[in-house]
């Protein structure tokens, strides 16, 4: 039977559907056509805007024919002058008012360039901050953190000179003078590069990648596994030696390599870190590390270190140390996700006896850019042993101990040569009250 | 059954949406990465391009050291090459070469050009160059080895 009621309610269900369907559909097709056309907008010109183009383009060659003239001109007069009087006659500070505009250099004055001088590039990085925590003793501070010059000349094509000095504010308010890198490279190809002096050792990832420029890390700090010796720093990470290092022909998996020999560090923590002009022993460190940067994947690395050295104490009692690294990182425009881990062992007692001693450590750190805005997150974990023979004795400098904690903050880039970080961090520590810390940082690099 | 069809169709002109989106940003004028007439190196792909712009390959097959040339920040040119070759932003490009710069892996960025005419003549004046050119501003006297539509 037929039912006009239902039939009538059906209708208007099926109506209310197509209306809504309809209007979704105009919305969303509105929307298709909308967007691109805005984005497509200025790829069409209207007529003003082609004839305001073309009346440019005119312009732009009618300047152009009136450059190559007064260039034409201007070759024809110093070719007719000799180049002693035009030195002699013309002041120096009239050289150095009248700017010349640039010129593209004919093939001649290139070779000239290659011949002349070997000139240096310097570069500068620093920052100054605040900190303030609640730690028994501390009080809160401005400081001025490091000034870093950082030079480089190139002898020939395949030789160049890297030299890094420090400028440091130590803990006692004086100010010393480091030199960080000093390094003589030579470059045989994509696959073997050379290099003999100073340098910052290839443990892990974070080491090599940041070096001293507070302004390159995100953080206003490193991870506790890559604190330098002056801020607690218990790896060998400057050495004396030579580094090779290159690209391992593997296609799209990007591997490459390091090998390094040094003299090591001396067993002191907190002492000058790398033994600059003499070993205490003749044994020798070495360090190998291989990485992976595939192609298919832009931003991210893994890879692995083993670095093995002697420690030899003043009362002649030798310790084997080998240090282990791995990690994966990825960083990208707007993310940087960093992982590392380590594992150093040390063979020996501090009486003497025998004794195998582990001390564990990683990080972690996460960070998303937003605009200038680099929110990050980072834990770090460190756990030596009390019998540590090398990090355990007060005698031999701070006690690594265990620590661990969280690191909040946020980088702002004030332009792409300086930069402002304010970071929270909680530190919990064996023996110790944790306590919380809260610093702030400017940092540049030109 | 109607919210199904509803969502379908959501998912569908979303789609659509995004496609036209990408190709609409996606549309630029062709630019040539070109080496002098005098350089005999072959095709390169967009890989090889990208290793040779960031320093990770900085010789050619003859072991010559290879100078990349750029032109300067403002350049259309050089938007294309940031982005389909560096995959980088102009701060991404500056941090980036600051910091090879510091490790060591390259001793300076790019040398900035200021014209295509500056790029032709630096070309013509090093066989062992490689750098970038319009479409519209490849001539007799370089070689193409990758053209970025």
């Amino acid at each position: 039977m037929f039912n006009c009621a239902k039939h009538a309610g059906l209708v208007r269900r099926c109506a209310r559907r197509i209306r809504i369907f309809s209007g979704a559909i105009a919305l969303l097709l509105a929307f298709n056509q909308i967007v691109p056309v805005s984005i497509c907008a200025g790829d069409q010109p209207s007529k003003a805007e082609e004839e305001a183009i073309r009346r440019m383009n005119e312009q732009i060659q009618e300047l152009q024919a009136k450059v190559k003239d007064l260039e034409a001109k201007l070759n024809a007069l110093t070719s007719s002058i000799p180049a002693r009087a035009v030195e002699s006659s013309i002041p120096a500070a009239a050289i150095s008012s009248v700017t010349p505009p640039p010129a593209p250099p004919s093939p001649a004055q290139e070779p000239q360039e290659d011949k002349s001088i070997p000139g240096v590039k310097l570069r500068m990085f620093g920052d100054v901050g605040y900190e303030a925590s609640n730690r028994k003793g501390e009080t809160n501070s401005f400081n001025i953190g490091t000034l870093d010059l950082f030079m480089t000349g190139a002898l020939t094509d395949r030789v160049a000179i890297l030299g890094e000095v420090l400028f440091i504010s130590d803990p006692n308010n004086s100010i010393s003078v480091d030199v960080e890198r000093l390094l003589l490279q030579y470059k045989q190809s994509d696959y073997f590069n050379f290099a003999i002096g100073r340098y910052h050792s290839s443990i892990g990832y974070y080491n090599t990648a940041f070096h001293q420029g507070e302004w390159f890390q995100t953080t206003i700090d490193r991870p506790f596994m890559y604190a330098f010796d002056d801020q607690g720093g218990f790896l060998p990470l400057q050495e004396v030696g030579v580094t090779i290092n290159g690209q391992i022909p593997s296609g799209k998996l990007g591997l490459n390599y390091v090998a390094e020999m040094g003299n090591g560090r001396v067993h002191l923590l907190g002492a000058e870190p790398a033994q600059n002009f003499q070993d205490t022993n003749n044994g020798k460190s070495f360090n190998f590390a291989f990485y992976s940067r595939p192609s298919w994947i832009p931003g991210l690395q893994t890879g692995f270190s083993i670095y093995h050295d002697h420690l030899t104490f003043s009362d002649n009692i030798n310790h084997g140390e080998l240090i282990s690294t791995a990690y994966v990182v990825y960083t990208s425009s707007n993310y940087e996700f960093l992982n590392e881990a380590m594992l150093v062992r040390h063979t020996g007692a501090a009486t003497g006896g025998p004794g195998v001693f582990h001390t564990p450590g990683f990080y972690t750190q996460f960070s998303r850019r937003f605009g200038k805005y680099h929110p990050y997150f980072r834990y770090a974990y460190v756990n030596a042993g009390v019998a540590e023979p090398i990090y355990g004795n007060p005698a031999d400098g701070p006690i690594v101990g265990r620590r661990n904690g969280p690191s909040l903050g946020v980088r702002y880039d004030l332009n792409d040569h300086s930069a402002f970080k304010i970071q929270y961090n909680h530190l919990a520590q064996r023996g110790e009250k944790s306590f919380n810390e809260f610093s702030t940082q400017f940092s540049f690099a030109f | 059954m109607h919210k199904l069809i509803l969502f379908i169709i959501l998912a569908l002109a979303l789609l659509a949406g995004v496609a036209q989106v990408r190709t609409a940003g996606a549309g630029f004028a062709e630019v040539d990465i070109v080496v002098p007439m005098s350089n005999n190196a072959g095709p390169l792909s967009t890989e090889d391009v990208r290793r040779i712009f960031v320093g990770e390959k900085s010789s050619w097959g003859g072991g010559k050291h290879i100078t990349v040339l750029m032109l300067a920040p403002g350049q259309p040119e050089r938007a294309v090459i940031l982005r389909e070759v560096f995959k980088m932003s102009e701060s991404d490009y500056t941090k980036y070469f600051l910091q090879a710069a510091f490790t060591g892996r390259v001793q300076a960025a790019p040398k900035d050009l200021s014209s295509a005419e500056q790029m032709k003549a630096r070309l013509a004046a090093n066989p062992n160059a490689i750098g970038y050119l319009r479409k519209e501003n490849v001539d007799d006297s370089v070689r193409v080895l990758l053209r970025l539509r």
